[in-house]
C-alpha cells in the first residue's frame, strides 16, 4: 500500500517530476525507422508527458523537437525538413536540430530577437531498427546495444503495440510479479483451450528476487509433476527502469515500457528468434516491424486470447493510475515492493545530482548480453503465445 | 521487540505439516517486506528480512539433509540467542526466531490425527490445481 503523496511520486512523469527527472537520464524507444520515408519525414510522439515531432533529416538521422512552433504554436509535424532542420509550414520560421530559430522570412533582419526564440530539442538515433530518444542533460549516456538488438544470429523482429490506457508503473511492477503468469497466462489458455501456457502452469515452488547491477533478476522454481524434482530458472532481468529482458519459448525479447504521459504508454518489443542449429547465418536485413493493435472481442472486451491481450487487460483494467492506497500486498508482491523502493532510491539519487543506476557512460561497454532462463526455450515447452 | 507489529499470532495460519510451515514462515516474512513502507527508514528491516529468508532456503530449495523440523528448530535457536550487534539486528532475529518456535511449538500441538491442515501457499496450492 501506498499514500497517494508515494504514488504520484512515483508514476508522475512529466517535467520537473522526481521520476520524470529520473526516466529522463535513460534512452527510451518511441518509434521504428519504418515510420518514416521520403514522403512522411514526421512523426508525432508524446513522451515524459512532452508533446514532440521526430523528424527524419537528409543526412538519414533523426530531430527531435516541441511540436508547437515557438511563434504562433503551430504543429510542426506539418513542418518542412530542410537538411538537418525543420521549418514550420505556418509562416517558415526554421529551427535547427538543438531548437535554435535559424530564420524568420518575413521579419526584417532582427538577430537578437531571432536568437531569442528556440523550442525544446533533444537527441534522437536510431539503432536496429528502432528510434531512440534522450530528454536528458547533457552528457547523454552510451546508447545501449542489448544483445536482443546487437546479435545477427537470427531473425529480428519488432513489435509496436497499439498505446496502452495506463501509467507506465503498471506494466513495470508486472514485470516483477513472477506468479501472475500461472493464472493470467497458464491457466487462461489452458481454459480456452489454446496452447502456449504450458511453462506456466505448473506448481511454482518458490520465487526470489536479487538486485543486480541493471536492476532486479527474478527466478522461479517450478515443480516438474513428471518426475517430482524441482526445477529452478536461471532467471531473467527488469532492467532499470522500464525494460524486461525475457525469453520468450525460443526467442530472446526485450520490452520497452515508455511513458507516453501519465496516463498513456508506449510498448515496443523486440524478439531475436536463433537460427537452428546448422541454418546458421548472419542476418543483417532489416527487422521485420510488426503492428499490434488492440485485441477486443465481439464484446469490446480484451479477448484474452494472446500473452499480451491478457497483460492488457491487467495493466488497464488496473486504472488509468492504479490507487495503491486500495491495494493489499501479499509474499506474491516482494518484487512489486523491491522494485518501488529501488524506483524511490533513484529518484533521491537523482535529485542529489548523482547518475542513477544501469547507466553506461564508457562507449567501450556500450553492448550488454543477459544469459536468460532458457526453460520456456526447451523442447517440451516450445509453444509460442506471443 | 516489535519491528513486526501486528502480531504474528494475528497473521500467520498455522500449518500442521512441518514442510507447508517452512514455506509458509518463509512467506510470512516475504509479505512483511512488502507492506514495510516506502521510505528509506525501512530499508534496514527490509535488509534484515531479506537475511533471515536466505537463512531458510537451504530448506526450501532442498539444499540441506537435514529434516524440515530439525532444521527449523535449529534456525529458531540460532535466531533467538543473537546476541551480536547491531541492536536493530539482534532484536529482529530474537523478534523472528521467537516467532518461529512459537510455529514450531503449536504446530506440533495442532498435528493430532483428524486435523486438518491448514492451507498452504505457493506451491502447495498450484500443485493441487496444475
Amino acid at each position: 500500500m501506498l499514500s497517494k503523496a508515494d504514488n504520484d511520486l512515483l508514476c508522475q512523469v512529466g517535467p520537473g517530476t522526481p521520476a520524470g527527472e529520473l526516466l529522463r537520464r535513460y534512452w527510451h524507444p518511441v518509434a521504428v525507422a519504418e515510420d518514416f520515408s521520403p514522403e512522411q519525414r514526421t512523426k508525432r510522439v508524446k513522451v515524459l508527458g512532452e508533446e514532440l515531432v521526430l523528424y527524419l533529416t537528409d543526412e538519414n538521422t533523426y530531430g527531435l523537437v516541441q511540436e508547437a512552433c515557438a511563434h504562433r504554436r503551430v504543429s510542426l509535424h506539418y513542418g518542412f525538413v530542410e537538411g538537418c532542420n525543420i521549418r514550420c509550414a505556418y509562416h517558415g520560421w526554421l529551427f535547427d536540430e538543438r531548437g535554435q530559430c535559424l530564420e524568420q522570412p518575413f521579419e526584417q533582419e532582427n538577430r537578437r530577437f531571432r536568437e531569442r526564440v528556440a523550442i525544446r530539442a533533444y537527441r534522437a538515433r536510431e539503432y536496429r531498427g528502432i528510434v531512440f530518444v534522450y530528454l536528458g542533460p547533457d552528457p547523454a549516456p552510451v546508447l545501449p546495444e542489448w544483445d536482443v538488438l546487437y546479435r545477427r544470429d537470427g531473425a529480428l523482429k519488432i513489435f509496436v503495440e497499439e498505446d496502452l490506457q495506463c501509467n507506465w508503473l503498471q506494466p513495470m511492477e508486472n514485470a516483477v510479479d513472477t506468479v501472475h503468469t500461472y493464472w493470467l497466462h497458464g491457466h487462461t489458455m489452458r481454459t480456452r483451450g489454446l496452447k502456449g501456457g504450458e511453462y506456466y502452469y505448473r506448481p511454482i515452488e518458490k520465487y526470489s528476487f536479487e538486485r543486480n547491477e541493471w536492476g532486479i533478476l527474478k527466478k522461479r522454481v517450478y515443480r516438474n509433476t513428471a518426475t517430482g524434482e524441482l526445477d529452478p530458472e536461471k532467471g531473467h532481468p527488469l532492467i532499470f527502469p522500464n525494460v524486461l529482458r525475457l525469453p520468450e519459448g525460443p526467442t530472446q525479447a526485450m520490452h520497452w515500457r515508455v511513458p507516453a504521459d501519465d496516463t498513456r504508454m508506449i510498448l515496443i518489443r523486440a524478439s531475436l528468434v536463433p537460427d537452428p542449429p546448422g541454418q546458421e547465418r548472419q542476418h543483417d536485413e532489416p527487422p521485420t516491424v510488426i503492428r499490434v493493435p488492440r485485441a477486443l472481442n465481439e464484446r469490446g472486451d480484451h479477448a484474452m486470447d494472446t500473452f499480451p491481450s491478457q497483460d492488457r487487460m491487467a495493466w488497464e483494467t488496473q486504472g488509468e493510475i492504479y490507487d495503491r492506497s486500495l491495494e493489499n500486498l501479499g509474499a506474491e508482491d516482494k518484487g512489486i515492493a523491491m522494485y518501488r523502493r529501488l524506483l524511490r532510491e533513484q529518484i533521491e539519487l537523482v535529485a542529489a545530482g548523482q547518475d542513477p543506476m544501469a547507466l553506461i557512460r564508457d562507449p567501450a561497454k556500450a553492448r550488454v548480453d543477459f544469459d536468460v532462463s532458457t526453460g520456456q526455450g526447451r523442447k517440451e515447452f516450445v509453444n509460442q503465445a506471443y | 521487540m516489535g519491528h513486526l507489529a501486528p502480531a504474528f499470532g494475528e497473521e500467520f495460519h498455522l500449518a500442521s505439516d512441518d514442510e507447508v510451515l517452512a514455506v509458509d514462515f518463509w512467506s510470512y516474512l516475504n509479505a512483511r517486506q512488502a507492506r514495510l513502507p516506502l521510505g528509506a527508514e525501512a530499508t534496514p528491516l527490509w535488509d534484515l528480512l531479506e537475511e533471515l529468508e536466505r537463512e531458510l532456503e537451504p530448506l526450501l530449495d532442498e539444499r540441506t539433509a537435514l529434516g524440515h523440523r530439525e532444521f527449523l528448530a535449529a534456525t529458531a535457536q540460532r535466531w533467538s540467542a543473537e546476541a551480536g550487534r547491531p541492536a536493530l539486528r539482534r532484536e529482529v532475529r530474537r523478534e523472528v526466531g521467537a516467532m518461529l518456535g512459537e510455529a514450531l511449538a503449536s504446530s506440533a500441538i495442532k498435528a493430532v490425527p483428524g486435523e486438518d491442515a491448514a492451507p498452504a501457499t505457493q506451491g502447495r496450492n498450484h500443485a493441487q490445481q496444475g
